[in-house]
């Protein structure tokens, strides 16, 4: 792609003039450097070994460029957001935004723990601990990192207060608007747990039209070019001691591209635990980008991927242990049908001197159609010697003597394999904390493969 | 025995923490360990000058008196890696290589033509009694048939007369073009071909001489057969090219055996093996690399760049046994195509990397026929500052039903400064494959280095029982001679390795 293309791409101009007067001069600098240097190397393709496996062509010649979200004349309740999510019977505090900017009226934040608080980030710039982050340079280095800094002018910040210890998982919901609200939204989240918090977050991302299974399919049926662009780059700053679990459930509409980079920095003694789950959009690529920046971080990262027809997903995790005495553990399942396909990568740096490191990564994939297909890279680089590190990967079927033996008790060929795979899912979903984990598998269930009611065989 | 193959030289005397092998050897003494072929036989050469063209290519082809179809094959190499571009990817580090500063053909210059092994070169012979590789006694071989390559051109090859009873087929590659010149044209190229890919270009356009070995359909060929490398001359590439065809149902197991002398320039070797398994067809191809290492700062030693690759047909099995200890850069992937039906792939390796010894190794296999099965067996040991990377790829096509691969790599780190690293891509395009991969890194276990000190082992013994207990998956794939001697050099190129 050349320069030109790409910075006209972007509507640049007017987008950074717009901003000037709207946000301090060192941000405006960083999207004017962003943005020249998205010009300079544009959307990574398959030259590049991140991306061999995955193409960003669907994206095709959609807007990149992301024009302030006229939100004006949707009107979100809270009731509607948590439908979209498939959350409805969801009564703990919650925090909507639409195309990335945060809806008061939508939201239920009044009952919020002490010590938790939820702003949009644009609000929130002038907050030190907010600037810096944002200074700080991305882990990710590529040309959607670029956009992401060159263009992102919203998104969500938790602020967590040391010490702050809440049983009560808070919920954030991304709703899209697709055809409605832009092409491309381009988010910028922001946590930062203080000292020896203990909080959990969960994730929704997906599309604030009706979502009824029957419709999902026919809408993926149609379109080989995405409607839209759901983008985004978390990062985490986990203190010392603070535990920290996060969980994403990513059901976006079928003509959604979905770029989801989860940045989390991991203090001394501290653990961040990622829940990953991924069913919907027409292409969904996850980076996970762990820094075990301190002796004795720990991280557990798992992730679960359901896909069907012609949906693509790529995970790709990079865990540093740049510190002696840190743990990381990773556990990424997929199921893949119709003519899906699905990338693993995971990638494991051990660094000179990070001894006693215990790293181990397991990928199981199961493949059920003849044109379903998997690509899955481990990847261990260590650098030092006293360590434990190991990882496994299978791609194979569902097990026939699991199947016969099921049948043989009287279950249909349907339900058996339903069961089965409700089983090989429930291990990921086994690590997401309750009410969250038992809303999550009823929406899971709804996406396994095959037909007919799971709900019965599952109970 | 052949241990003949990689034995560590007659003379000059080894040093007393050699001999001790098997009772009281201390890793101490190893690490003092020189490498030992690194002796220089002082043997009028005949050599290019260096640099490469389209002149030099016709020079090597005139000099081998060589058929025209074979000269334009080199021909129309060069001319597509002049299009090519050094590849980058690789995990290992090596200033670039001046292709115009090689000379890319050297050989013993003949005194007069060879009737019979008497008339060797007396020098040369020295040389190989040296290497432990002593041809006027075939007897010691027992039952190992020896093409032995001396820098580029097959000096001598011992036992031709009994494999030709067989219809076997065992000579220099040289030979083979020009006594069977139509089973070289069929098959030469039909596995890597000329422009697969840059070292392999190089070497389709350059290389020398080799090996080449044909099992006619049913034969099981009644020895190993065995090819021994050394690079003698300075400044000089190996470029040498091995063919081996195992027709319809045959059987050949194949050694390579590999030293260098001392130089401080680093030197390339980029070799190509090619093996065509026919229906039914066995195919065992072990190795034993000990090239030479470079010192212990790093300086010097061979870039061991080499393209090997297998075809196996319906029912035929290609296995790939390697040990690699030496070559400062070690970087191939030995793979297998599994173009028939119930084909089966194996890889069993044991690469070394100590000092500043690099390696980026592994195995490629690619399952194309139905019911086809593949094993990967990768054990990594990396010491000093050695770097090690496993790099594999299992990738099974759409139209390959109930394929299986099972891969295992295990590393091992002796040292707090070396690296141990795993790449590998599976790619599964069809639902009934049933494919597994599983890797480990560690360090040597201290709770079975204090068993072992409790039973009255030493730390040092411990560490190689250990060490060879990690290997042994490998090292039983071996034949046996090869084991014997893979357990040995093994145990010369560890050093240092008790932090």
């Amino acid at each position: 792609m050349t320069g030109l293309v790409a910075a006209d791409r972007l509507g640049l101009e007017p987008f950074l003039a717009n901003r000037v007067g709207h946000e301090p001069a060192w941000l405006v600098a960083i999207r004017r450097e962003a943005a020249a240097r998205f010009a300079e190397r544009g959307l990574p393709d398959r030259h590049l070994e991140d991306w061999k496996y995955t193409s960003l062509t669907a994206l095709g010649e959609l807007p990149l460029s992301a024009p302030v979200p006229d939100l004006a004349g949707i009107v979100v309740t809270p009731a509607r957001a948590l439908q979209a999510a498939g959350l409805s019977d969801w009564d703990g505090p919650v925090a909507v935004f639409v195309s990335g900017r945060l809806i008061p009226d939508a939201s239920r934040l009044g009952d919020l723990p002490a010590g938790i608080h939820v702003t949009g980030l644009s609000d929130r710039i002038s907050a030190p601990a907010v600037a810096d982050l944002l200074k700080r340079p991305l882990r990710s280095d590529d040309g959607l990192a670029d956009l992401i800094r060159a263009l992102a002018i919203d998104g969500a910040v938790v602020e967590v207060a040391d010490r702050t210890v809440s049983e009560r998982p808070l919920l954030l919901l991304f709703l899209s608007l697709p055809g409605a609200g832009p092409a491309a939204v381009h988010l910028r989240n922001l946590f930062l747990f203080g000292k020896q918090s203990q909080v959990q977050i969960a994730e929704v991302h997906a599309a604030l039209t009706g979502l009824d299974a029957s419709g999902e399919k026919d809408a993926r049926a149609e379109g080989t070019r995405a409607a839209h662009l759901s983008h985004q780059i978390s990062q985490f700053q986990i203190d010392a001691g603070a535990v920290v679990t996060h969980t994403v459930l990513q059901r976006e509409d079928p003509g959604c591209v979905y770029v989801g980079r989860l940045e989390a920095e991991v203090g001394r003694d501290a653990s961040w635990t990622s829940n990953a789950l991924s069913v919907g959009a027409e292409l969904a690529r996850w980076d996970l980008h762990v820094n075990l920046a301190d002796d004795g971080a720990c991280t557990i990262l798992n992730g679960l991927y359901l896909e069907a027809d012609r949906q693509h997903v790529d995970f790709h995790t990079t865990i540093d242990h740049a510190h002696p005495h840190t743990t990381s553990r990773e556990l990424y399942k997929g199921v893949l049908d119709g003519s899906a396909t699905g990338v693993f990568n995971g990638k494991v740096l051990v660094r000179e001197g990070a001894i006693k490191t215990v790293a181990q990564q397991t990928n199981r994939n199961l493949l059920l159609s003849d044109a379903a297909q998997i690509n899955t890279k481990p990847q261990l680089e260590i650098f030092a010697d006293d360590v434990k590190c190991s990882h496994g990967a299978t791609i194979g079927q569902l097990d026939a003597a699991a199947l016969f033996y099921l049948r043989s008790r009287g279950l249909s060929e349907d339900d058996a394999r339903r069961l089965l795979l409700y089983a090989f899912a429930s291990e990921v979903l086994a690590f997401v904390p309750e009410p969250m984990s038992r809303a999550l598998s009823g929406i899971l269930l709804k996406r396994l493969p095959a037909q007919g009611d799971f709900q019965e065989v599952s109970r | 025995m052949s241990d003949a193959l990689t034995r560590p030289p007659q003379e000059p005397a080894p040093d007393a923490g050699v001999r001790a092998t098997d009772e009281g050897r201390t890793l101490d003494a190893l690490t003092s360990q020189e490498y030992r072929y690194g002796f220089v036989t002082d043997i009028e050469a005949d050599t290019v000058a260096a640099g490469l063209s389209e002149e030099v290519i016709r020079l090597i082809s005139a000099k081998k008196d060589e058929p025209e179809w074979l000269l334009e094959w080199r021909l129309s190499a060069y001319r597509h890696w002049l299009t090519m571009t050094e590849p980058t990817w690789q995990n290992v580090k090596f200033p670039p290589i001046d292709y115009q500063a090689i000379a890319y053909y050297s050989a013993p210059r003949p005194r007069k033509q060879l009737q019979s092994m008497d008339e060797v070169d007396p020098e040369l012979k020295r040389a190989f009694e040296k290497l432990g590789v002593p041809l006027e006694e075939q007897k010691i071989f027992a039952g190992v048939a020896v093409d032995a390559v001396f820098d580029s051109v097959s000096v001598a090859t011992t036992f031709k007369g009994k494999l030709a009873e067989m219809g076997v087929i065992f000579c220099s590659f040289s030979d083979a073009v020009k006594e069977h010149p139509d089973l070289v044209r069929r098959y030469l190229g039909s596995v890597v071909p000329a422009t697969d890919n840059f070292f392999a270009a190089l070497n389709s356009a350059v290389f020398s001489d080799g090996s080449f070995c044909y099992v006619p359909a049913g034969v099981r060929c009644p020895m190993e057969l065995s090819t021994y490398f050394r690079i003698n001359a300075a400044n000089t590439g190996q470029f040498e090219r091995t063919l081996i065809v195992a027709d319809k149902g045959a059987y050949v197991s194949y050694l390579e055996g590999c030293t260098a002398p001392r130089r401080d320039e680093n030197q390339l070797h980029a070799a190509v093996v090619e093996l065509v398994a026919l229906d039914d067809a066995q195919i065992k191809y072990s190795t034993v690399q000990n090239w030479y290492p470079g010192d212990k700062e790093g300086k010097g030693g061979i870039y061991n760049f080499v393209t090997k690759r297998g075809k196996a047909m319906d029912r035929a099995k290609i296995s790939w046994t390697q040990v690699e200890t030496g070559s400062a850069i070690t970087w191939k992937y030995p793979s297998v195509l599994l173009m028939g039906d119930d084909s089966v792939g194996e890889f069993y390796s044991v690469a070394l990397t100590n000092h500043f010894q690099q390696a980026d190794t592994g195995t490629k296999m690619i399952h194309i026929g139905k019911n086809t099965r593949s094993t990967i067996v990768s054990k990594g040991i990396s010491a000093g500052r050695g770097q090690q990377t496993y790099r594999g790829l299992v990738r099974v096509m759409p139209q390959a039903r109930h394929a299986r691969n099972y891969s295992q790599c295990d590393s091992l780190l002796l040292g707090d400064r070396c690296g141990a690293h795993t790449f590998p891509y599976l790619e599964v395009r069809n639902p009934t494959a049933q494919v597994e991969h599983e890797a480990s890194t560690s360090k040597i276990g201290e709770d079975q280095l204090f068993y072992c000190q409790q039973r009255g082992i030493s730390p040092e013994d411990a560490v190689s029982m250990i060490v060879n207990g990690f290997c042994k998956d490998v090292f039983r794939e071996l034949p046996m001679e090869f084991a014997v001697e893979a357990t040995k050099l093994l145990g010369l190129s560890l050093e240092g390795s008790i932090g």
